[in-house]
C-alpha cells in the first residue's frame, strides 16, 4: 500500500489510525483504516494523510448540489423531492427538508417550484438542504396567484405573464421559465 | 449413489477442491444503480441494485436503510417450466441472501431509505444461492454502497462419503450433505450457514476450512470484475 493511486476494494486494510489521518470513503475498525468502496488510495507521507477516493458515488452527501421540486410547505419547513444530484439523475426520489424563515411575509419559493440547493447535513434522519448561496435558488416556478408563467423582472422579482401579479422569490442566477420561452412578452409589458 | 466420485475425480472431471468455471462482470445493467452478472458452472444470474431511495412503507428504520431482496427464477431457468409466481423456496432464499449481505453493509449513512436487490436466475444449476450472494455483493459495490467487506459464498458437500467443494446440481441432489456458507473474509465472519444432511464435528470443521479457501479464490474474481470496470476505465482516461 505504498505509493500513490493504489487500488483498493471494500474491506481492504489501508493503514493504522495512529499512522495516518484518513479522508474519504473509509471506516475504522480495531484501529485499522479500511476502504468501504472501490477506491483509489493516495498516501501523503509529509502531512500524514491517507485519502481514500471512492470511484463510485450515486447518492447524496453533505456539500452536494441537488435539484428538486418543492412538494409542500409546512412552516418553517418545505419538503422537497430531489431528483438530481450534482447534475446526475438520482435512482429513485429522495425527500429533503428546506428551512425558511416563518416570520417572512412571503416565502422565498412556492409549492411546485424547481429549486437548486446545497445539502447541509443529515438531522434526525432528514436530509437538510439550503438555498442561501448565490448560485442556489428557484430555477423554475409558476405564479402563486394563477399558475401562469413567470418572467424575471429584477434580481429576485418575478411577474406573471397571465395575471400581471408580481412575486418575490430567491432566484438562482440561471432562473428560466420554460413556459415563458414560447411567449413574446415584450409586447405585454 | 456411489458413482459420483471415481479415482478422486467428480462427474464433471473436477478435483475435490476445484471450483466450477466462474465468470463475473460488474455494471451490466445500465438503468440500475449497481449490477452484476455471474456464470458459475451452468448458473447464469443477473443482479440489479436500486437505491437508496425514499421509503414510506411501514417498517422503515429511522436509523438505517432497509434492504429488500427478491430472488426469482425465470420460468425457463429449470429443466421443467417453473411457475413465475414466487415459490416457498424463492421466498426463503430471498431472506437468506438479504441476511447474508446485510451484515457486510454500512447502512446507517442512509436513514429512512430503501435498498432493493433483484436477483434473476436465467439458468439454474446447483449452488444458485451462493452464486447469487457472490454476485449481489459485487452489484452492491458497483452501486457505491459502503461495505465492510465483499461477501463470498460457496457450497461444500459430502458426496460418496467425501467432502467436496462447490456442488453441481447432480451432486446437490444425490449427495449426502449440502452446506452453503458465506464469508466476510477480512472480518473473519460467517454470514450464512445452512446445512442439509448430517456431518460429524470434524467433517464440519474441515468443510468450513475448505469453503474458506474456495471463498478466497472467489474474492479474487470479485475484485477482478470490479477492477475491470473501474480501474481499466479510469486508466483509459
Amino acid at each position: 500500500m505504498n505509493g500513490d493511486n493504489v487500488q483498493a476494494y471494500p474491506g481492504d486494510n489501508l493503514a493504522v489510525i495512529e499512522e495516518f489521518e484518513p479522508l474519504g470513503d473509509y471506516f475504522i475498525e480495531n484501529g485499522q483504516i479500511i476502504a468501504s468502496k472501490v477506491s483509489k488510495v493516495k498516501k501523503d507521507k509529509t502531512n500524514k494523510q491517507i485519502e481514500v477516493l471512492g470511484l463510485v458515488r450515486k447518492y447524496i452527501r453533505k456539500g452536494d448540489i441537488v435539484t428538486g421540486q418543492v412538494d409542500y410547505m409546512q412552516k418553517p419547513f418545505a419538503h422537497v423531492i430531489i431528483f438530481r444530484v450534482n447534475d446526475k439523475k438520482l435512482y429513485g426520489d429522495i425527500k429533503a427538508m428546506l428551512y425558511f424563515d416563518p416570520d417572512l411575509r412571503l416565502a422565498p419559493f412556492n409549492e411546485g417550484a424547481i429549486i437548486r440547493a446545497r445539502v447541509i447535513g443529515l438531522t434526525a434522519g432528514h436530509l437538510m438542504i439550503d438555498i442561501q448561496d448565490e448560485e442556489m435558488g428557484v430555477l423554475e416556478a409558476k405564479c402563486p396567484n394563477c399558475g401562469g408563467p413567470l418572467v424575471k423582472r429584477g434580481r429576485n422579482m418575478l411577474r406573471c405573464l397571465k395575471c400581471g401579479k408580481s412575486s418575490f422569490m430567491k432566484l438562482a442566477p440561471d432562473f428560466y421559465s420554460s413556459k415563458a420561452r414560447h411567449i413574446n412578452y415584450s409586447n405585454i409589458f | 449413489m456411489g458413482n459420483l466420485i471415481v479415482d478422486g475425480k467428480r462427474t464433471d472431471g473436477r478435483g475435490l477442491l476445484d471450483l466450477r468455471p466462474l465468470k463475473l462482470e460488474a455494471g451490466t445493467i445500465k438503468n440500475a444503480a449497481g449490477s452484476s452478472y455471474i456464470e458459475h458452472g451452468k448458473n447464469k444470474i443477473y443482479v440489479a441494485v436500486y437505491g437508496p431511495k425514499d421509503s414510506h412503507r411501514y417498517g422503515t428504520s429511522m436509523e438505517k436503510a432497509v434492504i429488500r431482496c427478491r430472488y426469482h427464477m425465470s420460468p425457463f431457468s429449470t429443466d421443467e417450466r417453473k411457475s413465475p409466481a414466487p415459490s416457498r423456496r424463492e421466498i426463503e432464499i430471498s431472506k437468506v441472501i438479504r441476511d447474508a449481505l446485510e451484515s457486510s453493509l454500512i447502512l446507517d449513512e442512509f436513514p429512512k431509505t430503501l435498498l432493493d436487490i433483484y436477483v434473476e436466475v436465467l439458468q439454474s444449476d446447483g449452488g444458485s444461492r451462493s452464486a447469487s450472494i457472490t454476485a449481489a455483493s459485487v452489484a452492491l459495490a458497483d452501486a457505491g454502497i459502503p461495505m465492510k467487506d465483499l461477501v463470498e459464498a460457496v457450497a461444500v458437500g459430502k458426496v460418496d462419503g467425501t467432502l467436496v467443494v462447490d456442488l453441481s446440481d447432480k451432486e446437490d441432489k444425490e449427495g449426502e450433505v449440502d452446506l452453503p456458507i458465506a464469508f466476510l473474509l477480512n472480518e473473519n465472519m460467517i454470514t450464512l450457514l445452512q446445512m442439509d444432511g448430517k456431518m460429524t464435528v470434524e467433517e464440519f470443521k474441515e468443510a468450513v476450512n475448505m469453503a474458506k479457501e474456495a471463498a478466497m479464490k472467489i474474492k479474487e474474481k470479485q475484485k477482478e470484475a470490479l477492477g475491470k470496470k473501474y480501474f481499466e476505465k479510469v486508466d483509459e482516461k
